[in-house]
């Protein structure tokens, strides 16, 4: 077990780890209570004020129907942290249950999954994920079964793999000796062993889920509007770009860039921590 | 092949790094030449056919110009503040083209055309009474036209009569004001048919996927080039004889999908016609006042806020009122249209022309608005859902937007609802959204027509779902009335309903801005809206 | 040893086709899933009717049922006839020779800007181990691993088109003003050169710097890291430090001896990167309007166009499964001691 001195020295060891990992607190601390503390209604419209420049009154500026960007970038934090959230625990949960319980079982069953994951590794994933955002509509619901659905082949594979090289341990053997079974092996002594490349492949999936919302929404298929959404506002504003309006794209692109930069940062440090040989 | 073609690329980029050639700054051949006129365009035409299956608007910059069609209209011109020099179609006065004269019989039930002499497809086949029967033939048979063709009362090939090699004879079994509009219109374009008829199979006996990649016509245009979904260039046909052409430069057409992309090209002079730009890049450049700007509207092209009349709440005529009063027209006017169009709201209180469209009584009164829903038994609003299409998001997203700002103050709880292009057209069939965005225009200027199209029967079209017998019955009056004086008391009836029904609230007839070059002449304005380059010159 | 290379190719290519024919069940059925209706949609006529739409379903084939619609398919698809685009009025496959070439050389310009930046930073990183270009590095992958494209790319057009003026204007593969010679093979580069054509060869270049660069940001940070990392594992083992024991030089034992070891791994990922470009660049493509197969793919899916999306899904399939097989043999090329999968 790692005891909170552990925790320390390792974290003296990897300061950038520690500044990503103090980074992302303040960024789900904005998200938690950004809407509630924000200068203004990041819905409302104020067309006296379009396209404001940033100024002491609209510190990001306004967007083309004069609302507040900065409110609209603090308050879209929260709707993109949950879709990363919950679309990469769902891959996550689903595709290593599935991987580890193949991964042990073997067999015909095994070979099946097996075959469907490299279908959909074969497809290419960011079309898949429109044609479903397509097929479910446009809300956030399918915009997070999407972004779950094309993460899963990656813990499929990654947890088949570790319960493979694990399945003839010896702590499994003496967990069966000892009465346990099939689900119980898995699910008691397997999955939380198997466990460190796992949390690596969460904290770096949860910058690409938010990239990957982004993408959708650039190519037209993000959340409803009026919603704030990062990469909706990037999509919106793209076009102001060449009018010279530079504040609609440029904010919402820096914070949906310092949020990926941070989790990938962690799972960088993550990594690093876990297995100290590929420590950089 | 493949390892062959990836050395080949990777010694040419090598090459390119070693001479320093990187952001090379733009060079003089960018700019302009006269001997090549330069559109630049959002979308891709789909195909050559003038009626054919699917066919997009953008193909109709192809189709209209590379064929010919019996008559077509005449242009009249502009003068609007940033329309000079311009001209638009004239719906009065049809001009003869392929056709060197044409006469209507006094009982009206026959017109004959003279075909014109020595005029030849661009193969230098001469037209011949046999093509455009072939022609007419054709539109009345094909899927894409036959039901626009009925509606000037041409369905039976038996009424194109070829009297000689030059003359051809429509008959219709009764006078129709609307055949020789319909003549103009793009569907019974002239095919050159001794062609066509080799391309003919038995499934395909008008030889649909021949003409949907090629060009059989005599039109003042020939396809010079092609590449599908990139661009295509019009040369002028030299040996064109149906009317007055200028334009003695080439066409180069593009495809620009980016809004940004084609306004930094119209800014920087490196393009003479450029469309599809949103109303604030136009608004803005006008500002900036170093590009000239065309702004003209369709008369009978529309923006709507459509309500289905035929699902609850909006069955409610009080309900419809009452979205109508609470729409914030002049702000979404003015913020997102940017003024950009002729409004159709603020109109006075009562009927005092057939002229339609014409701007409703409608301005926005919250309280009034309010009041309606409490009587109509809505004292705390309702919930729906406000689509609108994916693909069309520019002007339609902002007036959802303050649409939704706008009824949620008088307790109507909305959500926005966006549409993929693919699947708006299934659900306006079916008639399955509650409340949404429409656009459309009618190609015939008459009223009657407008209100058939749009205020009644079950298509698409009639956006607000309205099934008022009154007016079924009236529109089907107005068909063959001859009375003017009858047909304008139909009319102002028809607008009368429209007006206190509000069955859908029309926004506004929006311009089709088009940024043109300063050597740029004779812009025309054509009902399809696309280009018609026969008139363009450029210095 | 080549008849085996042959048989393992051969087994692999079979192994392959079970996947790519899941592939395109899967395209098949999660189109025909989509709400929108084609023949409505594309019932476009003013007075367009029940009949109509009737008539033009009758057309698409999409009366039949979805079993039988599949079988045909099928059967279209091994006389080679991939359909026809609704959007672009062409076949599939001219569409595809057309915009295929566009989109393989855009990829293979940014895959060259990317190798060219991270595999000598990688390898320089890795030698001055936590040195000021370590941590440079470090900081340069992780932000640009960061980089959304499309926003890397708004931000080029703003400096170096709008803000500077620069760069070649964000629109298409040719200039202004220009009406771009036939093509020969697709490839702008190659067909210029062909013709010997250096004005304009220069101009296609130019064309391609801004989008190439905003495609290579994301492959930065995968080829830098795993540059460093394989680099650092070389030049730690026991045969880099016997080298330097036997008195080498430190410039011929990286070069000779840490660097061949070290692109093992960068090859599977340099395998990765470049396929990604080539089936991912939806992006790009619609911000520079790139006329590619990735926005084709995209605007055909929007508009209920069958046909083209199946073919898009399986091309980009195939060149997944060709690549990683070309990754797997160069491997094998590379370093003797790696099994080829079977």
């Amino acid at each position: 077990m790692i005891s909170i001195a552990n925790i320390r020295f390792i974290l003296r060891r990897n300061f950038v780890t520690g500044i990503a990992a103090v980074l992302i607190v303040v960024l789900m601390i904005v998200a938690l209570i950004g809407p509630y503390v924000v200068p203004h209604d990041p819905l409302t419209t104020n067309l006296r004020e379009v396209l404001r420049p940033p100024s002491s009154a609209f510190w990001f500026g306004t967007d083309h129907l004069g609302r507040d960007i900065f409110s609209r970038v603090i308050v879209a934090a929260r709707l993109d942290f949950a879709i990363a959230i919950v679309a990469v625990s769902l891959s996550a949960a689903v595709g290593v249950s599935i991987g580890a319980f193949c991964g042990y079982v073997g067999g015909r069953i095994d070979r099946a999954m097996s075959r469907i994951v490299d279908v959909m590794m074969a497809f290419p994933l960011f079309v898949a994920a429109m044609a479903l955002v397509a097929v479910f509509g446009n809300s956030v619901e399918s915009i997070v079964l999407a972004t779950a659905i094309i993460n899963l082949p990656f813990y499929f594979r990654l947890m088949r793999a570790e319960i493979n090289a694990r399945r003839e341990a010896g702590y499994v053997e003496a967990a069966i000796i000892n009465g346990n079974n099939t689900r119980q092996v898995i699910f008691q002594f397997l999955i939380p062993n198997s466990m460190p490349p796992v949390v690596v492949q969460i904290s770096l999936n949860l910058g690409w889920a938010i990239l990957n919302t982004a993408g959708l929404a650039f190519i037209g298929l993000g959340v409803a509007p009026p919603t704030p959404e990062w990469g909706i506002m990037i999509q919106e504003g793209a076009a102001m770009m060449v009018s010279g309006q530079w504040w609609v794209v440029v904010f919402p692109g820096l914070a949906l860039v310092l949020a990926v930069f941070c989790f990938s940062l962690l799972g960088d440090g993550i990594r690093d921590i876990m297995d100290p040989r590929r420590r950089s | 092949m493949r390892r062959r073609e990836f050395l080949g690329s990777g010694i040419a980029f090598g090459g390119a790094a070693a001479l320093g050639i990187a952001f090379q700054p733009r060079l003089a051949l960018a700019q302009s030449q006269t001997g090549v006129i330069r559109v630049l365009a959002e979308g891709p035409p789909n195909t050559f056919d003038p009626a054919g299956t699917g066919y997009n608007i953008p193909s109709v910059n192809i189709t209209w110009n590379v064929y010919d069609r019996l008559v077509t209209f005449g242009q009249k011109p502009l003068t609007g503040p940033d329309q000079q020099g311009a001209f638009i179609y004239d719906y009065d006065n049809i001009v003869p083209q392929a056709a060197e004269s044409y006469k209507v019989a006094p009982d009206g039930k026959s017109i004959t055309f003279n075909l014109r002499k020595g005029a030849t497809f661009h193969d230098g086949t001469p037209v011949t009474a046999a093509d455009v029967k072939w022609s007419l033939d054709r539109a009345i048979n094909v899927t894409t036209a036959k039901n626009q063709m009925g509606t000037g009362s041409m369905k039976d090939a038996k009424q194109f009569i070829v009297v000689d090699d030059m003359t051809i004879r429509v008959e219709t079994d009764l006078a129709d004001r609307f055949t020789v509009p319909n003549l103009a219109l793009l569907f019974p374009a002239i095919f050159n048919s001794k062609v066509c008829m080799q391309h003919t199979t038995a499934s395909d006996p008008w030889a649909q996927e021949w003409l949907k990649t090629n060009v059989a016509g005599g039109g003042p245009f020939k396809l010079a080039s092609y590449q599908a979904g990139q661009q295509f260039v019009l040369e002028p046909f030299a040996n064109w004889k149906n009317g007055p052409s200028k334009s003695t430069a080439k066409i180069l057409y593009q495809i620009v999908p980016q809004a940004a992309s084609r306004r930094i090209a119209a800014e920087r002079g490196e393009a003479d016609l450029v469309r599809d730009l949103p109303g604030r890049d136009i608004a803005a450049m006008i500002a900036e006042g170093k590009v000239k700007v065309l702004g003209i509207a369709n008369p009978s092209t529309v923006t709507y806020i459509a309500m289905n009349n035929g699902i609850a709440p909006f069955d409610n005529l009080k309900v419809r009122q009452a979205v109508a009063y609470s729409v914030p027209y002049q702000a979404m006017f003015d913020a997102v249209l940017y003024k950009r169009g002729n409004p159709m709201f603020g109109g006075p209180a009562k009927v005092t022309s057939p002229e339609w469209p014409s701007p409703l009584p409608y301005t926005q009164d919250l309280t009034k608005a309010k009041a309606l829903l409490t009587e109509a038994g809505f004292p705390s609003g309702f919930e729906t859902t406000f689509s609108i299409d994916a693909d069309d998001v520019t002007v339609s997203e902002p007036v959802a937007i303050l649409m939704q700002e706008a009824l949620g103050k008088i307790g109507i709880k909305v959500t926005i609802n966006k549409i993929p292009a693919g699947q708006m057209g299934t659900l306006l069939t079916e008639k399955k959204l509650p409340l949404f965005i429409a656009n459309a225009g009618a190609w015939l200027r008459s009223p009657d027509y407008f209100f058939r199209i749009f205020y009644q029967g079950d298509t698409r079209w009639n956006f607000g779902s309205y099934a008022n017998p009154e007016m079924v019955k009236i529109v089907a009056d107005a068909r063959w009335e001859t009375d003017p004086a009858k047909y304008n008391a139909l009319v102002m009836r028809m607008i009368e309903l429209a007006r206190t029904e509000v069955p859908v609230i029309p926004l506004w007839s929006a311009f089709q801005d088009t940024v043109v070059s300063k050597g740029m002449h004779g812009y025309t304005y054509m009902f399809h809206r696309s280009l018609e380059l026969r008139h363009l010159t450029k210095s | 040893m080549r008849t085996s290379l042959l048989k393992v190719i051969l087994l692999r290519l079979w192994s392959a086709i079970p996947v790519l024919f899941g592939v395109l069940v899967v395209t098949f059925v999660l189109i025909r899933a989509l709400p929108g209706d084609p023949a409505i949609h594309y019932a476009t006529s003013p007075n367009a009717g029940p009949e109509e739409i009737e008539q033009i379903r009758r057309q698409f084939g999409l009366d039949r049922s979805v079993i039988e619609q599949f079988v045909i398919y099928l059967r279209e698809l091994f006389r080679g006839n991939f359909g026809n685009s609704m959007v672009t009025g062409q076949t599939v496959l001219s569409d595809f020779a057309t915009r295929l070439p566009a989109t393989i050389e855009l990829a293979m310009m940014a895959f060259f800007f990317a190798i060219v930046l991270s595999l000598p930073a990688g390898i320089m990183a890795a030698i001055w181990r936590n040195s000021w270009f370590d941590q440079l590095c470090r900081v340069v992958s992780s932000v640009a691993a960061a980089m959304p494209v499309f926003f890397f790319g708004l931000l080029l057009v703003y400096v170096f088109y709008f803000k500077l003026g620069v760069a070649s204007e964000p629109i298409g593969r040719w200039p202004s003003m220009i009406i771009p010679p036939a093509p020969i093979t697709g490839f702008a580069t190659i067909d210029t050169l062909m013709t010997g054509d250096w004005e304009l060869f220069r101009m296609a270049v130019a064309k391609m710097i801004m989008p190439a660069a905003s495609m290579a940001i994301f492959a930065i940070a995968p080829l830098l890291r795993m540059m460093r990392g394989s680099m650092i594992d070389a030049l730690d083992s026991d045969y880099v430090l016997a080298a330097r024991a036997f008195g080498l030089s430190r410039i011929r034992v990286i070069l000779r001896y840490a660097l061949p070891n070290a692109m093992l791994p960068v090859l599977a990922t340099m395998g990765m990167v470049l396929s990604t470009m080539l089936g991912a660049n939806i992006m790009i493509e619609k911000l520079f309007s790139w006329p590619g197969i990735g926005a084709y793919a995209v605007n055909s899916l929007i508009a209920v166009d069958y046909a083209p999306v199946q073919a898009f899904v399986l091309i980009v399939a195939s060149l997944f499964v060709a690549m990683t097989l070309v990754i797997d043999i160069l491997s094998a090329a590379v370093d003797p001691r790696y099994k080829l999968k079977r």
